[in-house]
């Protein structure tokens, strides 16, 4: 199975070798860094490191990037596709079960989840609150089940590197990607992985920020569920699937 | 209506127009997102003439100050302007992101054939990947 692994960065160049030597050691597939506009030298890290490396010009967010790996990947004729992060927060040794997974159970979108299997991880209370909330939400709009609805390490299929090539949140993308799966009938599964911990940098979600992320992943569940009442979203995955 | 409710009706939907109208003659402002504008600038000052119709409108809706109806129906019309401007804003940034996402994997195309095109001139083995010497970013 042809794989690309898209290694999302910003402002990572301290720790952006280091994440694609494990990732290389740990999965034989091409690597693909996704530079949401550093200004630090990530790029040439990546160069330097020997994989392909595309820059965004300006930072345009998380899904805008991600889009891109979609995009290459869709054209390129990959097979599947599977986002780490490029701050070390996701253990590459979770990168062979994910690209297993895609491989042996037929799924569509493969989610690495800090919580199944006992795994405990270093967050608070309050955001393991907010993870059960989106995850009870996500499994009453659209039947989908999963522990870890934010987890950015994920593998996807062909059907669903198609789809999200077309159309991918610009913003948080993570949990409403899993929304559009589950809407599209799109089989989703979780693996589990310990969580590590950003090695370098701030933690991104600062309280203002996870007001707003609480706001707009909850709003664009409700609206999915409104799309699914009114049939448009019917309508329009016969469209991005013809 | 009093004459001096009529005089500030008038004032301030011409003062309206005229700022678009400036605003349109710099070239700061498109015809397409200027005309729901004007048409409430006209809107202002063709109530504050014919005040039965405002007299009218007012008694519609059960307000007995008839120059609250004018608020209303300005209050309406920034509100429709202001969504128009929301809905206006999402698509450009859709294509706005769409442009940087296509310059962005050019961008890396154009360096990948450059770095074969150097290595076919030189000795070199074919990696497929970018050429490491060019780590300059746009």
């Amino acid at each position: 199975m042809r794989m690309l692994v898209a290694v999302l960065a910003y402002n990572e160049a301290e720790i952006i070798e280091k994440v694609i030597a494990a990732a290389k050691r740990a999965l034989d597939a091409e690597i693909l860094v996704i530079d949401d506009g550093s200004q630090d030298g990530t790029q040439a890290k990546a160069l330097a490191a020997g994989v392909r490396c595309i820059s965004l010009p300006v930072n345009a967010g998380i899904g805008v990037a991600e889009q891109v790996a979609f995009m290459v990947a869709a054209e390129e004729g990959f097979e599947a596709l599977i986002r780490i992060d490029g701050d070390g927060q996701h253990p590459p040794e979770a990168l062979p079960l994910i690209a297993a997974t895609l491989a042996e159970e037929d799924a569509d979108l493969v989610v690495g989840s800090r919580y199944v299997n006992g795994y405990r991880q270093p967050h608070g209370k309050l955001r393991r609150l907010g993870t059960r909330f989106l995850s009870a939400m996500l499994r009453a709009s659209c039947g989908v089940a999963v522990t870890d609805a934010t987890s950015g390490f994920r593998g996807y299929s062909r059907r669903a590197i198609e789809v999200f090539a077309c159309d991918y949140p610009d913003d948080f993308p993570e949990v409403e990607a899993i929304l559009d799966a589950g809407h599209m009938g799109m089989r989703v599964r979780e693996v589990p992985m310990a969580a590590l911990g950003r090695e370098y940098g701030d933690s991104v979600i600062k309280p203002s920020v996870a007001v707003y992320y609480m706001s707009k992943v909850s709003l664009s569940i409700a609206v999915g569920v409104l799309r699914k009442l009114t049939g448009s979203h019917r309508r329009e995955t016969a469209k991005r699937e013809a | 209506m009093p004459l001096e409710q009529t005089i500030a009706g008038i004032a301030i939907g011409a003062a309206m127009a005229l700022l678009v109208l400036e605003l349109l003659r710099r070239k700061a402002l498109k015809e397409r997102y200027a005309l729901l504008w004007l048409v409430l600038a006209a809107v202002i000052i063709i109530l504050s003439i014919e005040g039965t119709v405002l007299k009218k409108i007012a008694d519609l809706m059960g307000i007995r100050y008839a120059p609250t109806a004018l608020f209303l129906i300005g209050l309406l019309f920034v509100f429709t302007i202001l969504i128009h401007i929301s809905v206006v804003l999402s698509r450009q940034s859709r294509s706005y992101y769409l442009l940087i996402q296509q310059i962005a994997i050019l961008e890396e195309k154009v360096r990948r054939i450059e770095g074969t095109e150097a290595q076919d001139e030189g000795p070199g083995e074919e990696t497929g990947a970018g050429m490491p010497d060019m780590t300059g970013k746009a």
